[in-house]
Protein backbone atom coordinates (compact mmCIF):
# COMPACT_ATOMS: atom_id res chain seq x y z
CA UNK A 1 0.00 0.00 0.00
CA UNK A 2 1.23 3.57 -1.38
CA UNK A 3 0.94 6.55 1.26
CA UNK A 4 2.18 9.66 0.19
CA UNK A 5 4.17 12.13 2.52
CA UNK A 6 5.34 15.46 1.91
CA UNK A 7 9.15 16.54 3.40
CA UNK A 8 7.96 19.80 4.88
CA UNK A 9 11.55 20.82 5.46
CA UNK A 10 12.13 21.52 2.32
CA UNK A 11 12.17 24.64 -0.03
CA UNK A 12 9.73 24.47 -3.14
CA UNK A 13 11.90 27.14 -4.70
CA UNK A 14 13.40 30.58 -4.64
CA UNK A 15 10.32 32.16 -4.53
CA UNK A 16 9.15 29.82 -1.69
CA UNK A 17 12.14 30.73 0.41
CA UNK A 18 11.61 34.62 -0.16
CA UNK A 19 7.85 34.23 0.73
CA UNK A 20 8.95 32.02 3.86
CA UNK A 21 11.97 35.06 4.82
CA UNK A 22 8.92 37.84 4.51
CA UNK A 23 7.05 35.92 6.93
CA UNK A 24 9.14 34.86 9.70
CA UNK A 25 10.89 38.24 9.39
CA UNK A 26 7.35 40.18 9.26
CA UNK A 27 8.83 42.29 6.75
CA UNK A 28 7.87 42.71 2.84
CA UNK A 29 9.77 41.40 0.34
CA UNK A 30 11.61 44.20 -0.90
CA UNK A 31 13.38 44.50 2.62
CA UNK A 32 15.08 41.02 2.96
CA UNK A 33 19.00 41.52 3.20
CA UNK A 34 19.97 39.61 0.00
CA UNK A 35 22.91 38.61 2.74
CA UNK A 36 20.17 37.00 4.85
CA UNK A 37 18.89 35.43 1.63
CA UNK A 38 21.94 33.77 0.78
CA UNK A 39 23.01 32.45 3.89
CA UNK A 40 19.43 30.84 4.39
CA UNK A 41 19.62 29.49 0.73
CA UNK A 42 23.22 27.95 1.41
CA UNK A 43 22.39 26.64 4.68
CA UNK A 44 19.03 24.73 2.75
CA UNK A 45 21.31 23.37 0.06
CA UNK A 46 24.05 21.77 3.03
CA UNK A 47 21.18 19.74 4.31
CA UNK A 48 20.60 18.17 1.00
CA UNK A 49 22.28 15.49 -0.29
CA UNK A 50 22.38 16.89 -4.27
CA UNK A 51 21.12 19.71 -5.87
CA UNK A 52 21.06 20.46 -9.34
CA UNK A 53 23.29 23.49 -10.48
CA UNK A 54 20.29 24.78 -12.92
CA UNK A 55 17.82 25.61 -9.46
CA UNK A 56 20.88 26.89 -8.11
CA UNK A 57 21.09 29.02 -11.22
CA UNK A 58 17.07 30.36 -10.46
CA UNK A 59 17.92 30.94 -7.32
CA UNK A 60 20.81 33.20 -8.17
CA UNK A 61 18.03 34.96 -11.04
CA UNK A 62 15.52 35.38 -8.26
CA UNK A 63 18.36 37.13 -6.01
CA UNK A 64 19.56 39.27 -8.74
CA UNK A 65 15.80 40.35 -9.25
CA UNK A 66 15.64 41.65 -6.06
CA UNK A 67 19.19 43.49 -6.11
CA UNK A 68 17.76 45.10 -9.11
CA UNK A 69 14.41 46.06 -7.56
CA UNK A 70 15.89 47.59 -4.64
CA UNK A 71 18.35 49.67 -6.39
CA UNK A 72 15.05 51.22 -9.16
CA UNK A 73 14.00 52.20 -5.38
CA UNK A 74 17.53 53.88 -4.39
CA UNK A 75 17.47 55.47 -7.13
CA UNK A 76 13.95 56.46 -7.72
CA UNK A 77 10.98 55.85 -10.00
CA UNK A 78 10.75 58.51 -12.79
CA UNK A 79 11.35 57.57 -16.59
CA UNK A 80 14.10 57.44 -17.64
CA UNK A 81 15.44 56.63 -21.33
CA UNK A 82 18.48 55.14 -20.11
CA UNK A 83 18.26 51.34 -21.44
CA UNK A 84 19.65 49.64 -18.06
CA UNK A 85 16.72 51.50 -16.29
CA UNK A 86 14.48 49.11 -18.75
CA UNK A 87 16.50 46.56 -17.78
CA UNK A 88 15.67 47.04 -13.84
CA UNK A 89 11.43 47.46 -15.34
CA UNK A 90 11.70 44.21 -16.73
CA UNK A 91 13.24 42.82 -13.39
CA UNK A 92 10.30 43.35 -11.57
CA UNK A 93 9.84 40.51 -9.09
CA UNK A 94 6.57 41.57 -8.02
CA UNK A 95 4.72 40.23 -10.53
CA UNK A 96 6.16 36.86 -9.85
CA UNK A 97 5.31 37.23 -6.58
CA UNK A 98 1.89 37.75 -7.39
CA UNK A 99 1.50 35.24 -9.75
CA UNK A 100 3.50 33.05 -7.67
CA UNK A 101 1.60 33.65 -3.70
CA UNK A 102 -1.60 31.40 -4.46
CA UNK A 103 -0.01 28.25 -5.29
CA UNK A 104 2.31 28.80 -2.32
CA UNK A 105 -1.64 28.86 -0.61
CA UNK A 106 -2.87 25.97 -2.89
CA UNK A 107 0.35 23.58 -1.64
CA UNK A 108 -0.36 24.22 2.05
CA UNK A 109 -4.38 23.28 1.16
CA UNK A 110 -2.94 20.25 -0.84
CA UNK A 111 -0.75 19.14 1.94
CA UNK A 112 -4.03 19.30 3.92
CA UNK A 113 -5.79 17.27 2.07
CA UNK A 114 -2.96 14.68 1.88
CA UNK A 115 -3.22 14.68 5.43
CA UNK A 116 -6.46 14.04 6.28
CA UNK A 117 -7.17 11.44 3.57
CA UNK A 118 -3.59 9.80 3.86
CA UNK A 119 -5.24 8.85 7.62
CA UNK A 120 -8.18 7.33 5.99
CA UNK A 121 -8.22 3.47 4.90
CA UNK A 122 -9.94 1.70 2.40
CA UNK A 123 -10.63 -1.85 2.19
CA UNK A 124 -7.73 -3.98 1.00
CA UNK A 125 -5.45 -1.41 2.60
CA UNK A 126 -4.43 -3.29 6.03
CA UNK A 127 -3.34 -6.87 5.22
CA UNK A 128 -3.23 -6.48 1.84
CA UNK A 129 0.33 -8.74 0.91
CA UNK A 130 1.88 -8.26 -2.39
CA UNK A 131 0.79 -10.46 -5.25
CA UNK A 132 3.51 -13.74 -5.58
CA UNK A 133 3.47 -15.58 -8.50
CA UNK A 134 4.52 -19.58 -7.92
CA UNK A 135 7.40 -19.54 -10.12
CA UNK A 136 5.32 -22.54 -11.95
CA UNK A 137 2.64 -19.49 -12.58
CA UNK A 138 5.02 -17.78 -13.96
CA UNK A 139 6.38 -20.30 -16.00
CA UNK A 140 2.55 -21.13 -17.07
CA UNK A 141 1.48 -17.53 -17.94
CA UNK A 142 4.10 -17.24 -20.25
CA UNK A 143 4.31 -20.66 -21.70
CA UNK A 144 0.29 -19.47 -22.46
CA UNK A 145 1.10 -16.61 -23.84
CA UNK A 146 3.62 -17.88 -26.33
CA UNK A 147 1.06 -20.45 -27.08
CA UNK A 148 -2.01 -18.29 -27.76
CA UNK A 149 0.20 -16.12 -29.68
CA UNK A 150 1.15 -19.09 -32.24
CA UNK A 151 -2.34 -20.09 -31.93
CA UNK A 152 -3.25 -16.20 -33.31
CA UNK A 153 -1.16 -16.57 -36.06
CA UNK A 154 -1.81 -20.10 -36.73
CA UNK A 155 -5.80 -18.83 -37.12
CA UNK A 156 -4.58 -15.81 -39.11
CA UNK A 157 -2.39 -17.88 -41.55
CA UNK A 158 -4.68 -20.93 -41.96
CA UNK A 159 -7.94 -18.98 -41.10
CA UNK A 160 -9.81 -22.00 -39.19
CA UNK A 161 -10.97 -21.41 -35.68
CA UNK A 162 -9.33 -23.85 -32.62
CA UNK A 163 -10.39 -24.22 -29.39
CA UNK A 164 -8.31 -22.63 -26.59
CA UNK A 165 -9.70 -24.97 -24.51
CA UNK A 166 -7.17 -27.77 -25.43
CA UNK A 167 -4.17 -25.57 -25.00
CA UNK A 168 -5.13 -24.41 -21.76
CA UNK A 169 -5.68 -28.07 -20.52
CA UNK A 170 -2.46 -29.59 -22.22
CA UNK A 171 -0.37 -27.04 -20.23
CA UNK A 172 -2.22 -27.42 -16.92
CA UNK A 173 0.66 -29.16 -15.42
CA UNK A 174 3.65 -27.41 -16.08
CA UNK A 175 3.73 -26.54 -12.60
CA UNK A 176 4.99 -29.92 -11.90
CA UNK A 177 7.19 -30.59 -14.67
CA UNK A 178 9.22 -27.83 -12.83
CA UNK A 179 9.58 -29.26 -9.66
CA UNK A 180 9.93 -32.55 -10.94
CA UNK A 181 13.06 -30.63 -13.15
CA UNK A 182 14.09 -29.57 -9.28
CA UNK A 183 14.16 -33.19 -8.15
CA UNK A 184 16.35 -34.08 -11.16
CA UNK A 185 18.71 -30.99 -10.74
CA UNK A 186 19.25 -31.92 -6.89
CA UNK A 187 19.93 -35.43 -7.50
CA UNK A 188 22.13 -34.62 -10.34
CA UNK A 189 24.02 -32.46 -8.08
CA UNK A 190 24.13 -34.29 -5.04
CA UNK A 191 26.06 -37.32 -7.45
CA UNK A 192 28.67 -35.23 -8.19
CA UNK A 193 30.62 -32.74 -5.72
CA UNK A 194 30.33 -29.75 -8.51
CA UNK A 195 28.45 -29.31 -11.75
CA UNK A 196 28.96 -26.30 -14.63
CA UNK A 197 25.94 -24.88 -16.38
CA UNK A 198 27.28 -27.30 -19.79
CA UNK A 199 27.24 -30.29 -17.80
CA UNK A 200 23.57 -29.74 -16.98
CA UNK A 201 22.56 -28.90 -20.23
CA UNK A 202 24.35 -32.08 -21.54
CA UNK A 203 22.28 -34.10 -19.12
CA UNK A 204 19.19 -32.31 -19.22
CA UNK A 205 19.16 -31.52 -23.08
CA UNK A 206 19.62 -28.33 -24.94
CA UNK A 207 16.32 -27.94 -26.59
CA UNK A 208 15.01 -24.40 -26.20
CA UNK A 209 11.67 -25.37 -23.54
CA UNK A 210 13.96 -27.38 -21.67
CA UNK A 211 16.41 -24.89 -21.00
CA UNK A 212 14.51 -22.17 -20.12
CA UNK A 213 12.29 -25.50 -17.67
CA UNK A 214 16.08 -25.77 -16.02
CA UNK A 215 17.23 -21.94 -16.15
CA UNK A 216 13.94 -21.67 -13.67
CA UNK A 217 14.57 -24.94 -11.74
CA UNK A 218 18.19 -23.27 -10.94
CA UNK A 219 16.53 -20.27 -9.81
CA UNK A 220 14.16 -21.57 -7.39
CA UNK A 221 16.98 -23.44 -5.89
CA UNK A 222 19.17 -20.61 -5.80
CA UNK A 223 16.17 -18.25 -3.84
CA UNK A 224 15.47 -21.28 -1.93
CA UNK A 225 18.78 -21.22 -0.88
CA UNK A 226 19.63 -25.16 -1.75
CA UNK A 227 22.35 -24.49 -4.33
CA UNK A 228 25.42 -21.60 -4.69
CA UNK A 229 27.08 -20.84 -7.90
CA UNK A 230 30.27 -19.37 -8.97
CA UNK A 231 33.34 -19.18 -11.23
CA UNK A 232 36.60 -19.97 -10.64
CA UNK A 233 38.02 -17.42 -12.63
CA UNK A 234 36.90 -14.11 -14.07
CA UNK A 235 34.94 -15.45 -17.03
CA UNK A 236 34.72 -18.77 -16.72
CA UNK A 237 31.89 -21.05 -16.70
CA UNK A 238 29.16 -21.35 -13.73
CA UNK A 239 29.33 -24.09 -11.54
CA UNK A 240 26.87 -25.19 -9.22
CA UNK A 241 26.81 -27.64 -6.06
CA UNK A 242 24.12 -28.51 -3.53
CA UNK A 243 24.92 -26.81 -0.11
CA UNK A 244 21.72 -28.45 1.85
CA UNK B 1 -32.94 1.37 5.10
CA UNK B 2 -34.75 -0.04 2.22
CA UNK B 3 -33.41 -2.44 -0.18
CA UNK B 4 -31.84 -0.20 -2.54
CA UNK B 5 -29.91 1.48 -0.25
CA UNK B 6 -28.61 -1.76 0.95
CA UNK B 7 -27.76 -2.86 -2.59
CA UNK B 8 -26.06 0.26 -3.62
CA UNK B 9 -23.97 0.08 0.09
CA UNK B 10 -22.76 -3.61 -1.01
CA UNK B 11 -22.00 -2.72 -4.32
CA UNK B 12 -19.87 -0.03 -3.25
CA UNK B 13 -18.63 -2.53 -0.02
CA UNK B 14 -17.27 -4.86 -2.62
CA UNK B 15 -15.42 -2.11 -5.10
CA UNK B 16 -12.01 -2.15 -4.99
CA UNK B 17 -11.87 0.95 -6.59
CA UNK B 18 -14.06 4.45 -6.76
CA UNK B 19 -17.35 3.43 -8.04
CA UNK B 20 -19.04 6.13 -10.11
CA UNK B 21 -23.01 6.49 -9.80
CA UNK B 22 -23.60 5.83 -13.86
CA UNK B 23 -21.97 2.50 -12.98
CA UNK B 24 -23.94 1.60 -9.94
CA UNK B 25 -27.19 2.83 -11.56
CA UNK B 26 -26.34 0.70 -14.49
CA UNK B 27 -25.51 -2.82 -12.18
CA UNK B 28 -28.77 -2.02 -10.43
CA UNK B 29 -31.19 -1.13 -13.19
CA UNK B 30 -32.16 1.82 -11.72
CA UNK B 31 -31.71 5.73 -12.42
CA UNK B 32 -28.51 7.85 -11.74
CA UNK B 33 -30.73 10.08 -9.78
CA UNK B 34 -32.44 7.24 -7.82
CA UNK B 35 -28.79 6.50 -6.90
CA UNK B 36 -27.32 10.03 -5.85
CA UNK B 37 -30.61 10.07 -3.55
CA UNK B 38 -30.08 7.21 -1.77
CA UNK B 39 -26.24 8.22 -1.35
CA UNK B 40 -27.30 10.60 0.03
CA UNK B 41 -28.83 9.31 2.92
CA UNK B 42 -25.69 6.74 2.96
CA UNK B 43 -23.54 9.41 3.63
CA UNK B 44 -25.51 10.65 6.57
CA UNK B 45 -26.08 7.36 7.90
CA UNK B 46 -22.67 6.89 7.81
CA UNK B 47 -21.25 10.11 8.75
CA UNK B 48 -22.24 9.76 12.78
CA UNK B 49 -22.56 6.33 14.19
CA UNK B 50 -19.92 4.50 11.64
CA UNK B 51 -16.00 3.95 12.24
CA UNK B 52 -16.34 4.28 8.16
CA UNK B 53 -17.05 6.99 5.89
CA UNK B 54 -18.90 7.32 2.69
CA UNK B 55 -16.79 9.40 0.46
CA UNK B 56 -17.09 10.51 -3.36
CA UNK B 57 -13.36 10.27 -4.65
CA UNK B 58 -11.76 10.57 -7.94
CA UNK B 59 -15.41 10.92 -9.41
CA UNK B 60 -16.54 7.52 -7.79
CA UNK B 61 -17.77 6.56 -4.13
CA UNK B 62 -15.83 4.37 -1.65
CA UNK B 63 -16.08 3.74 1.73
CA UNK B 64 -13.11 4.45 4.08
CA UNK B 65 -12.42 4.32 7.65
CA UNK B 66 -12.27 7.87 9.29
CA UNK B 67 -9.03 9.68 10.24
CA UNK B 68 -9.52 9.06 13.89
CA UNK B 69 -8.70 6.31 13.56
CA UNK B 70 -5.56 6.34 11.44
CA UNK B 71 -3.17 5.43 14.49
CA UNK B 72 -4.84 2.01 15.49
CA UNK B 73 -4.99 1.18 11.66
CA UNK B 74 -1.16 1.99 11.44
CA UNK B 75 -0.32 -0.62 13.67
CA UNK B 76 -1.93 -3.17 11.78
CA UNK B 77 -0.99 -2.01 8.43
CA UNK B 78 2.60 -0.64 8.87
CA UNK B 79 4.69 -3.98 7.45
CA UNK B 80 2.51 -2.94 3.97
CA UNK B 81 3.04 0.04 3.40
CA UNK B 82 4.99 1.70 1.58
CA UNK B 83 6.10 5.61 2.10
CA UNK B 84 6.52 7.89 -0.96
CA UNK B 85 8.38 11.22 -0.30
CA UNK B 86 6.81 13.75 -2.10
CA UNK B 87 9.30 17.28 -2.24
CA UNK B 88 7.74 20.07 -1.71
CA UNK B 89 8.58 21.70 -4.88
CA UNK B 90 6.93 18.19 -6.29
CA UNK B 91 3.99 19.47 -4.31
CA UNK B 92 4.44 22.86 -5.84
CA UNK B 93 4.22 21.95 -9.25
CA UNK B 94 1.49 19.42 -8.65
CA UNK B 95 -0.65 22.36 -7.70
CA UNK B 96 1.01 24.69 -10.59
CA UNK B 97 -0.60 21.31 -12.96
CA UNK B 98 -3.39 20.90 -11.17
CA UNK B 99 -4.74 24.62 -11.44
CA UNK B 100 -3.72 25.24 -15.00
CA UNK B 101 -3.66 21.84 -16.40
CA UNK B 102 -2.82 20.91 -19.37
CA UNK B 103 0.28 23.16 -19.04
CA UNK B 104 3.77 23.06 -20.48
CA UNK B 105 6.74 22.79 -18.58
CA UNK B 106 7.63 25.75 -19.56
CA UNK B 107 4.34 27.44 -18.08
CA UNK B 108 5.22 25.28 -14.37
CA UNK B 109 8.36 26.52 -14.79
CA UNK B 110 7.01 30.37 -15.05
CA UNK B 111 5.26 30.45 -12.04
CA UNK B 112 7.36 28.19 -9.79
CA UNK B 113 11.09 30.65 -11.10
CA UNK B 114 12.66 27.74 -10.83
CA UNK B 115 13.51 24.51 -12.89
CA UNK B 116 11.22 22.00 -12.88
CA UNK B 117 12.21 18.51 -14.89
CA UNK B 118 12.84 16.29 -12.03
CA UNK B 119 10.04 17.20 -10.01
CA UNK B 120 7.68 16.91 -13.57
CA UNK B 121 9.59 13.16 -14.13
CA UNK B 122 9.21 12.32 -10.23
CA UNK B 123 5.35 13.00 -10.29
CA UNK B 124 5.41 11.01 -14.21
CA UNK B 125 6.39 8.34 -12.29
CA UNK B 126 4.29 8.20 -9.44
CA UNK B 127 1.16 8.28 -11.69
CA UNK B 128 -0.10 11.88 -10.46
CA UNK B 129 0.54 13.20 -13.53
CA UNK B 130 0.55 12.45 -17.10
CA UNK B 131 0.86 13.70 -20.76
CA UNK B 132 -2.04 14.91 -22.17
CA UNK B 133 -0.37 15.71 -25.49
CA UNK B 134 1.40 18.36 -27.01
CA UNK B 135 0.86 22.21 -27.33
CA UNK B 136 0.13 23.84 -30.79
CA UNK B 137 2.83 26.18 -30.63
CA UNK B 138 6.62 25.80 -31.74
CA UNK B 139 8.02 23.18 -31.18
CA UNK B 140 5.00 21.39 -29.68
CA UNK B 141 5.74 20.80 -26.00
CA UNK B 142 4.13 18.52 -24.05
CA UNK B 143 1.26 19.07 -22.02
CA UNK B 144 0.92 17.63 -18.51
CA UNK B 145 -2.49 17.51 -16.51
CA UNK B 146 -3.40 15.37 -13.09
CA UNK B 147 -4.78 12.09 -12.73
CA UNK B 148 -7.46 10.16 -11.52
CA UNK B 149 -4.70 8.80 -9.10
CA UNK B 150 -4.00 11.96 -7.53
CA UNK B 151 -7.60 12.52 -6.88
CA UNK B 152 -7.61 9.08 -5.14
CA UNK B 153 -4.63 10.26 -3.20
CA UNK B 154 -5.23 13.57 -1.93
CA UNK B 155 -9.61 12.64 -1.62
CA UNK B 156 -10.57 15.23 -4.44
CA UNK B 157 -13.48 14.58 -6.08
CA UNK B 158 -12.85 16.58 -9.64
CA UNK B 159 -9.75 19.55 -9.49
CA UNK B 160 -13.43 21.55 -9.67
CA UNK B 161 -13.44 21.28 -5.93
CA UNK B 162 -10.20 23.04 -5.42
CA UNK B 163 -10.96 26.75 -4.57
CA UNK B 164 -10.57 29.40 -7.27
CA UNK B 165 -7.13 31.02 -7.34
CA UNK B 166 -8.72 33.83 -6.69
CA UNK B 167 -9.96 33.18 -3.46
CA UNK B 168 -6.55 31.65 -2.72
CA UNK B 169 -4.90 35.18 -3.86
CA UNK B 170 -7.24 36.91 -1.74
CA UNK B 171 -6.71 35.14 1.12
CA UNK B 172 -3.00 36.15 0.41
CA UNK B 173 0.30 35.22 2.35
CA UNK B 174 2.36 38.19 3.59
CA UNK B 175 -0.21 40.07 4.32
CA UNK B 176 -2.76 39.81 1.18
CA UNK B 177 -3.45 41.99 -1.26
CA UNK B 178 -3.42 45.65 0.36
CA UNK B 179 0.68 44.53 -0.02
CA UNK B 180 0.84 44.07 -3.37
CA UNK B 181 -0.92 45.94 -5.45
CA UNK B 182 -0.44 46.66 -9.20
CA UNK B 183 2.48 45.07 -9.23
CA UNK B 184 3.57 46.96 -6.48
CA UNK B 185 4.80 46.30 -3.23
CA UNK B 186 4.26 48.82 -0.35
Amino acid sequence: MEKFVVEQESFAGPLDLLLHLAETKKIDVLSISIVRLVESYLEYLSQLNSFNIDEVGDFLEIAVKLILMKLRFILGDEESEDESAEDINECDITEDIKRYTPYRKAVKLLIEKLDVHSRRYKRGDVNQKELILEVGDIYLLGVLWYKRLSLKRFRAKNKTQLSEDALLRSYIYEKEDIQEYINRLKAFMSEHKEVSLKNILTEFGNKKMVVVVVFIALLELLRKGFCVFYRKQGADEIYFKLVC
Amino acid sequence: MDRLLKEIEAVIFVSVNPISERKIANILGVSVKEVKKCLDKLVLHYADHHAIELLKVAGGWQFYTKPEFADLLKKVSDENEVKIKLSKAAMEALAVIAYNQPVTRTEIEEIRGVRSERVIETLLKYGLIKTAGRKKTAGGPLLYRTTDKFLEVFGINSVDELPDLSELEAEGLIGGDEDIDEGKIK
